[in-house]
């Protein structure tokens, strides 16, 4: 088997026939998904995986899925190895501390056999609508535990032989609030498996085993020396950052927490130490291993591109420190569905310190933050679930960057999530959008501005209910880089139809009745450079633009016009 | 009478002319003139007038495939458009999509087409609307009074666009405000959106609407130009100009919604391969137009071209009905290089036409797929480029240096892998293309086209598992050949909310016969009669929940069982697009179509004067290599002119026309049908 030779031609062709097979069953998965974080959100991965679980191809929406199915690709062929996976089997999984992020994402995994061979399995991870806990959505912040957050699912068998474990779906669709989604997003991981299956053994059928194995082989060496080439370039040294998380939401003696990270450089390896980040909070912004480190890999991406192949290669160069029991790294049982919020922060210190490394490519601090605003609660005509995000846009700006301004109002960083249109929004829950525009002044100034946040305007119509709000950078602002200015903190208002109004806090559930109204501001992303080196037009046309204030430009940037 | 079909693109205005009495048609290419393609445009009517010995007054129709519209998005170079947007949310483009389609790229500029107008060009009326459609703030018609003289005194613009939100479900304040511009401002169109494409998801309307009023001004100016020129040319025929959608109107009605000519050249193309193809028994096709830099595949199914209405444009969104068809970024001038990592890549990268291909002489120095081509003899060089200077010593020498020595490989075997790599992935993208639809590309015919496409369609077919292949008989000017074969056809569109199980016929019946008197108009305006007219009516569907809907075509006697027939064929279409269905959950209806096309258009030109030649064809020998194992070897070419009807031939072998160069690979079997087209047979590999 280790005499095959495998011709650059070849290899090129297997690489393009992999990544379309990942593409295939990504595209099957999102279009036959029935819920809309899924569908428009795009919130899902497809992946292959080798024979003992080493990522050979991966297609992603979201960065944050980035590696996340390393872990658990190790884990599901230790459990099902060749001579226990059996044709026709299928697993699921959710564990976060078996190699998962938090409860709703569901990994679905096939075996896939080639000549009565094991020969490697596919898999898919998406994000779930519910999967029970306290909350509906079971995305909280206030669980104590991760058994208040939801069903853990154990690398479990889902399918044996072709058989459907009635029990054990019967279990699953027991435990959340929305079965018909559950139900509808579990065929549609099953189906696009089922895809790859199909697909992945075409591929061997061309060329054979020994052939795609050393293909694969070559091909995660190649995407290895890719990334160490890119490593490579950047001078030795060590670069500390931190940055702050604003409060864990339930516990005020923790706030706030801090994460930390070095970076060490070292030829064409690199290093990202956690160590000096706080311990683990009491809420559920707790992060697993598997998603700090999608952050590190999406970061090392950066420098590569997605010209190089998604697999397990370009992850060797790169070590991550992650000390139990903090922020990054949770000791069981510690709560982790709300995520999400540490994950933006674990993303700037991991950008903070490679700007510090390789200044004149990376980018000032984006927003750091995506809003997200839920609603729970049942509508008492009917008695079903009044369950969602308010919709409208998630991220703030980008920071602005060392050739170009950053981008308004767009998804950054480790996240991706497509926004939901406000016509659609306002069909799913009764609410009306009262503004959503481009937020003056937000952007933090600069050479090179950075991106504007959003100002949303939104009033509930419907019954009694409750909004759960989970925001950050309420209290540290969006940092500017090499003399560029911070952008503003995030706010969020409150305004009662009874007339009241008060500032909430960023982690916070809060009644609404019909009529009451939230105002919500997100920041912007930091500036890049001396804001009095910018380009006079481009101030000029920034403040016709209402982008920047006349005042503004007159403090910050000094023009006179 | 004569007909004259006009495809003009960036590069060569197209002409085709068919004589419906003596059943002739002849060819003609000349250069386009841009920015003035109304001059080609002239120069080709003119020629081939000439050359087929006609004159204007026997012309009976023109019909015109264009892009002005393309490139005015292309080049950023349309009017100065404001909009006016509902009070509070101004600011739909500028925030967008909100999320990137490449992620990993830190310098990536916004994907919204923010060149349509700054921010200072958005400005807000004070109305608001529901999404019931109950209007809870009515228009404020001094607020938008003010907001128009703004734009057009301090900012010039030449075009309004209105994007209300709700718009889609009720257009009430949209043609309101619509009219009192129009009293305002008589000399500046205005583009709406509950016109242009009333759907729900206000960014995707936005820039659909934008993008109408963005070419409004260039279209209207262009066939108006075009008109008059006919005129006085002595041409008083009907002027038809191709839709998106691949069905063609004319001039008032096309310029009343120009933006749904963006896709007006490609869907010609479409148009003219699905016509070979079913006139000729090939119903299930994938159109295959393979350029310089790029290749645009397309689904035809039971002869009609798979139309979408989520497609997409240069990355944006798209949302009008259109011919579906899929960009790859890889053409004959894809420059082959080997990265730092080792590894062989073809493209995206693109020599272009200048510098072009190293062959070419013109300062191009990177190795292309045309270089490999010739390098490997598949590419005459005294013919395939017209009247260049081709140079086969300076290909082989960029192959060699940049790709063989690197990769410590033989040259041939380097100008091999180059083929292989952009054979592969092309056909992984035609696969994609299929399963997207749900369909199997086993059962579909490849007709290849555009310079490149009958020399590589081949490989690809084999590597999709593609089992025919069609060339038809004048490939180079398949698009103007379509256009002589596209429907008299309008559509429209009304947002339709629904549960399924809730749906009575009669008021899909009432929904549907508005939009009926819609399309009659416009197709009563072309000179249709109306007992010549088909309509054809769809709804978009999906289960509820789910974001992607499917179009599900609705009989058209819409009796009694109608929905319950939707309903079920839509758990068909669901299972036969993503392998899956679920019978028992709910369906939606999201939207209805009704398309009117007139069914008295050309069919079939071809079977009528094909295959001239009745002698065995004498080819001439080429050297040429397919296989490194065997290295060059001697290999029969023919001329296409002279192969009869029912000849047939194994590969390799090369057939040469005027503008193509057709490659039957190694035990692909071809033959000439009835109809000229050169059928060939893929063995199955698998």
């Amino acid at each position: 088997m280790h005499n095959t030779v495998v011709d650059p031609v070849t290899r090129e062709v297997i690489s393009g026939m992999l990544n379309a097979v990942t593409a295939e069953m990504q595209q099957t998965l999102i279009s036959t998904s029935h819920s809309p974080i899924i569908t428009e959100g795009q919130d899902a991965t497809a992946a292959i995986f080798d024979t003992e679980g080493r990522n050979i191809a991966q297609a992603t929406a979201v960065p944050v899925h980035l590696g996340v199915l390393v872990e658990m690709g190790k884990r599901f062929a230790a459990q099902y190895p060749e001579g226990v996976a059996e044709p026709g089997d299928i697993y699921v999984c959710n564990d976060p501390y078996c190699g998962g992020t938090h409860l709703p994402d569901i990994a679905v995994v096939a075996p896939v056999f080639y000549d009565d061979y094991l020969v490697g399995y596919v898999a898919t991870m998406t994000h779930h609508r519910d999967i029970g806990g306290y909350a509906p959505g079971s995305v909280n912040v206030e669980a104590r535990d991760l058994h208040a957050e939801g069903l853990r699912i154990p690398i479990v068998r889902l399918y044996h032989r072709g058989e459907l474990n009635d029990s054990l779906n019967a279990l699953l669709e027991s435990n959340t609030r929305t079965p018909e989604s559950l139900r509808g997003d579990l065929g549609a991981q099953i189906a696009a498996c089922r895809t790859g299956l199909k697909r992945y053994s075409r591929v061997f059928s061309r060329w054979g085993r020994e052939t795609i194995a050393e293909a694969n082989r070559q091909l995660m060496d190649y995407a290895e020396s890719l990334t160490r080439a890119e490593i490579g370039r950047i001078n030795d040294g060590d670069f500390y950052f931190e940055d702050w998380l604003d409060d864990d939401g339930l516990d005020p003696a923790n706030d706030p927490l801090k994460i930390a990270v070095t970076l060490r450089v070292r030829g064409d390896e690199i290093e990202f130490d956690f160590t000096g980040t706080d311990p683990q909070a009491t809420s559920a912004i707790n992060n697993v291993p598997s998603s700090t480190n999608a952050v590190v890999f999406y970061a090392v991406r950066l420098l590569t591109g997605d010209r190089i192949p998604n697999n397990d290669g370009c992850y060797r160069p790169i070590r991550t420190v992650l000390p139990a029991g903090t922020l990054v790294s949770a000791n069981y049982p510690a709560p982790v569905a709300a995520r999400g919020m540490s994950l933006k922060r674990i993303e700037d210190v991991v950008l903070g310190a490679m700007i510090k490394a390789v200044p004149e490519f990376f980018t000032a601090a984006h927003s750091g933050q995506y809003t997200m605003v839920t609603i729970a609660g049942q509508d008492p005509e009917t008695g079903r679930a009044l369950l969602g995000h308010i919709g409208g846009p998630y991220a703030g700006g980008h920071g602005a960057r060392p050739r170009k301004d950053g981008i308004d109002v767009t998804e950054h960083g480790a996240t991706n999530g497509s926004p939901i249109p406000l016509e659609v929004a306002e069909a799913k829950l009764p609410l009306l959008f009262r503004q959503c525009s481009l937020w003056t002044d937000s952007g933090g100034a600069g050479r090179n501005r950075g991106g504007l946040g959003y100002h949303v305007d939104v009033e509930w119509r419907g019954p009694a209910v409750y909004a759960q709000l989970r925001r950050e950078r309420m209290k540290f602002k969006p940092w500017g880089a090499l003399g560029g200015s911070d952008a503003p903190l995030c706010s969020t208002e409150f305004f009662g139809i009874d007339g009241s109004n008060e500032e909430l806090p960023g982690k916070c559930r809060r009644a609404l009745i019909a009529g009451d109204r939230l105002s919500i501001y997100t920041t912007g992303g930091g500036g890049y450079g001396n804001p009095r080196e910018r380009d006079r037009i481009a101030v000029e046309n920034d403040v016709i633009d209402g982008k920047v204030s006349v005042e503004a430009a007159k403090e910050v940037y000094g023009y006179s016009g | 009478m004569i007909t004259i079909g006009i495809d003009v693109g960036g590069t060569f205005t197209d002409v085709f002319l068919r004589d419906s009495d003596s059943k002739h048609w002849v060819v003609q290419k000349v250069p386009s003139t841009p920015p003035h393609f109304e001059q080609g445009f002239m120069n080709g009517l003119g020629s081939i007038l000439g050359k087929s010995g006609s004159s204007a007054p026997q012309v009976g129709r023109v019909i015109h495939g264009t892009t002005v519209a393309t490139n005015a998005i292309i080049t950023e170079t349309g009017a100065r458009v404001g909009f006016l947007m509902t009070e509070g949310f101004r600011d739909i483009l500028y925030i967008g999509l909100g999320w990137r389609p490449h992620m990993y790229d830190l310098d990536m500029d916004p994907v919204e087409p923010l060149f349509l107008a700054p921010r200072r060009r958005s400005l807000e009326v004070k109305e608001r609307t529901d999404v019931s459609g109950n209007i809870i703030t009515p228009l404020d018609e001094q607020s938008l009074r003010s907001a128009a003289k703004c734009l057009v005194e301090e900012h010039d613009v030449e075009v309004f666009v209105i994007c209300y939100l709700h718009a889609y479900v009720n257009p009430e304040n949209e043609r309101r405000s619509r009219d009192i511009l129009a009293q305002m401002y008589p000399d500046i169109p205005v583009s709406i959106s509950s016109d242009v494409l009333p759907r729900k998801r206000e960014y995707r309307r936005l820039v659909v609407t934008g993008f109408d009023g963005y070419v409004k001004p260039a279209v209207t100016d262009y066939l108006t130009k075009l008109s008059t020129s006919l005129q006085e040319s002595g041409i008083n025929a009907p002027f038809h100009i191709m839709q998106s959608h691949g069905g063609v109107g004319g001039v008032p009605n096309i310029v009343e919604r120009p933006v749904r000519t963006v896709l007006s050249g490609l869907a010609a193309g479409v148009i003219g391969a699905a016509n070979v193809g079913r006139s000729s028994g090939h119903p299930n096709c994938i159109s295959f137009d393979m350029g310089g830099t790029s290749t645009d595949v397309a689904l035809i199914s039971d002869g009609k071209p798979i139309i979408t209405s989520n497609g997409s444009f240069e990355d944006y969104p798209l949302n009008i009905p259109m011919v579906d068809v899929r960009t790859i970024g890889a053409g004959g001038s894809s420059i082959a290089y080997v990265d730092e990592g080792g590894a062989l890549k073809v493209g995206p990268e693109s020599a272009g036409a200048v510098p072009g291909p190293v062959c070419y002489g013109r300062g191009g120095t990177r190795p292309t797929v045309t270089d490999a081509s010739l390098v490997l003899g598949y590419l005459n060089p005294e013919s395939f480029a017209g009247d260049l200077n081709i140079d086969r010593e300076k290909s082989f020498k960029a192959i060699e240096e940049q790709i063989a020595k690197p990769l410590g490989m033989d040259t041939l075997e380097a100008a091999l892998g180059i083929h292989a790599i952009v054979n592969s992935n092309m056909a992984q993208t035609l696969r994609l293309v299929s399963i997207k639809r749900g369909f199997d590309p086993r059962d579909f015919t490849l007709i290849p086209f555009g310079g490149a496409g009958p020399l590589q369609g081949g490989r690809c077919a084999e590597f999709a598992s593609i089992r025919k292949i069609l060339v038809p008989p004048a490939p180079g000017v398949l698009s103007a050949m379509g256009l002589m074969l596209a429907p008299i056809q309008h559509e429209s569109m009304v947002s339709y909310e629904a549960t399924a199980s809730d749906t009575s016929v009669d008021s899909l019946r009432e929904a549907l016969a508005q939009l009926d008197s819609q399309n009659s108009a416009r197709m009563s305006a072309d000179g249709v009669d109306t007992s010549d007219v088909i309509m054809e009516y769809y709804a978009e569907m999906r289960y509820v929940g789910q974001a992607h809907e499917l179009e599900i075509p609705i009989g058209s006697e819409l009796g009694p069982s109608c929905i319950n027939h939707l309903i079920q064929l839509f758990h068909e279409t669901h299972h036969q697009t993503y392998n899956h269905s679920d019978p028992a959950a709910p369906v939606e209806l999201v939207s209805l179509r009704s398309v009117h096309l007139s069914n008295a258009q050309e069919q079939a030109l071809l079977g009528e004067d094909a295959g001239t030649a009745k002698e065995t064809p004498e080819p001439t020998y080429r050297r040429m290599c397919f296989d490194k194992s065997i290295g060059f070897e001697d290999t029969p070419v023919y001329s296409r002119a002279t192969l009869p009807t029912g000849f047939s031939l194994i590969g390799p072998a090369i057939i040469e026309q005027l503008d193509t160069t057709t490659l039957i690979y190694r035990n692909h079997r071809a033959s000439v049908d009835v109809y000229g087209n050169i059928i060939i047979d893929v063995p199955d590999t698998e």
